[in-house]
């Protein structure tokens, strides 16, 4: 089935929301392993998200313009002796996005037309 | 298995969806897995995690990889798939052909199907001939590798499909004794490798065919390809010659 265009699958949204909760926790910046563990903990699953779907949805997330990315400086992580890493950040757009999806889901019981059970 | 090993084959299989990639997106995602698995093995993920996450996102991975991918890339992968999938289908009936009865018992299904055999074979070899000489060398210097290949492809093709279709006909008139036949198990081996270097030539090789198309001299590997196809088609016919004449 095609999406719409701009709507978000779970995966995605569920991003833009562990992204807000690095933020709120101080971490503004974050690296595609580290949302994937944030994903593991919040959803209480005991695999982390597959790298393909993973990486697909961070791209499509700042195709979209919900997140943006950047590699950080090579002195770094030639520094710490580890490959370098792409650190994704949340976009104002991305941040409305989570809070539309929000309003949407406390509206949508109230939309939902009734079924008579008698 | 260990996760470095782990790590290893999920390192491999990015390398080979990526590989037919434009430059800046093949090494930001082979860059990102590599960190993604770096920060995983000395984070002490079990290797069953690292390889279940590489397996549930196959799909995801081909599909990011079709998307991205030039139009050119995209058909020969197209094709070759398909061409796969016929060749495991025409297999799969040659395994299982019953005895064909017309073939058998008519007289001239036989024979016409060895004539068309034969036109099919000499249009598919003839065809490619030239091209094969050029490759390596021999001949036809001044002429544009890519234009040989485009103008003789559709023949080779009409000639390939003749071949194919009565060879298989000329099979099922007796499949249990042509597949105990070793002439035959051969030519099938030199036709396999024949198609594989063919492939080799087209997807992989002519993806860079804009260096050396009008060179005299080409690259080693290219002129290797060259003589290879000579070599193989001239074992297929030897070999398919040979089939008459061995065991029976």
């Amino acid at each position: 089935m095609r999406r719409k265009t701009g709507a978000l699958v779970p995966l995605e949204l569920a991003i833009c929301s562990a992204a807000l909760a690095l933020r709120d926790r101080g971490v503004g910046q974050f690296h595609g392993y580290l949302i994937a563990k944030e994903l593991k903990d919040t959803s209480n699953t005991k695999l982390l998200t597959a790298y393909g779907t993973l990486y697909r949805a961070l791209g499509r997330l700042e195709q979209m313009g919900l997140m943006t990315s950047a590699w950080e400086d090579p002195q770094i992580p030639a520094d710490a002796n580890r490959p370098r890493r792409r650190l994704y950040a949340i976009t104002p757009d991305g941040q409305m996005a989570v809070a539309n999806a929000a309003r949407e889901s406390v509206a949508a019981p109230l939309a939902t037309p009734r079924v008579s059970t008698t | 298995m260990s996760p470095r090993a782990a790590a290893g084959v999920a390192r491999w299989w990015t390398r080979v969806y990526t590989a037919v990639l434009p430059g800046h997106l093949r090494d930001a995602r082979r860059a990102e897995v590599e960190s993604d698995l770096w920060e995983s093995v000395s984070d002490g993920a079990p290797s069953r995690h690292i390889l279940a996450r590489l397996a549930l996102g196959i799909g995801d991975d081909l599909t990011w990889s079709l998307t991205f991918m030039d139009t050119t890339t995209r058909n020969t992968a197209g094709w070759s798939l398909g061409s796969l999938a016929v060749f495991a289908m025409a297999w799969l009936w040659l395994s299982q052909a019953p005895q064909s009865a017309v073939m058998r018992e008519s007289a001239w299904a036989f024979p016409v199907a060895l004539v068309n055999h034969l036109v099919g074979l000499v249009l598919l070899v003839g065809m490619r001939l030239p091209l094969d000489l050029r490759l390596m060398g021999w001949a036809f210097a001044g002429v544009p590798v890519s234009q040989l290949a485009n103008r003789a492809a559709p023949f080779a093709l009409v000639g390939a499909i003749v071949t194919g279709v009565s060879g298989m006909a000329l099979f099922s008139a007796d499949p249990a004794r042509m597949a105990s036949n070793p002439w035959f198990l051969f030519k099938i081996a030199a036709l396999a490798a024949a198609l594989v270097n063919a492939w080799f030539f087209h997807a992989v090789l002519a993806r860079r065919i804009h260096e050396w198309d009008t060179a005299a001299s080409l690259p080693v590997i290219v002129q290797a390809s060259g003589h290879a196809s000579i070599l193989l088609w001239t074992l297929l016919i030897v070999a398919g010659r040979l089939v008459a004449f061995a065991g029976n």
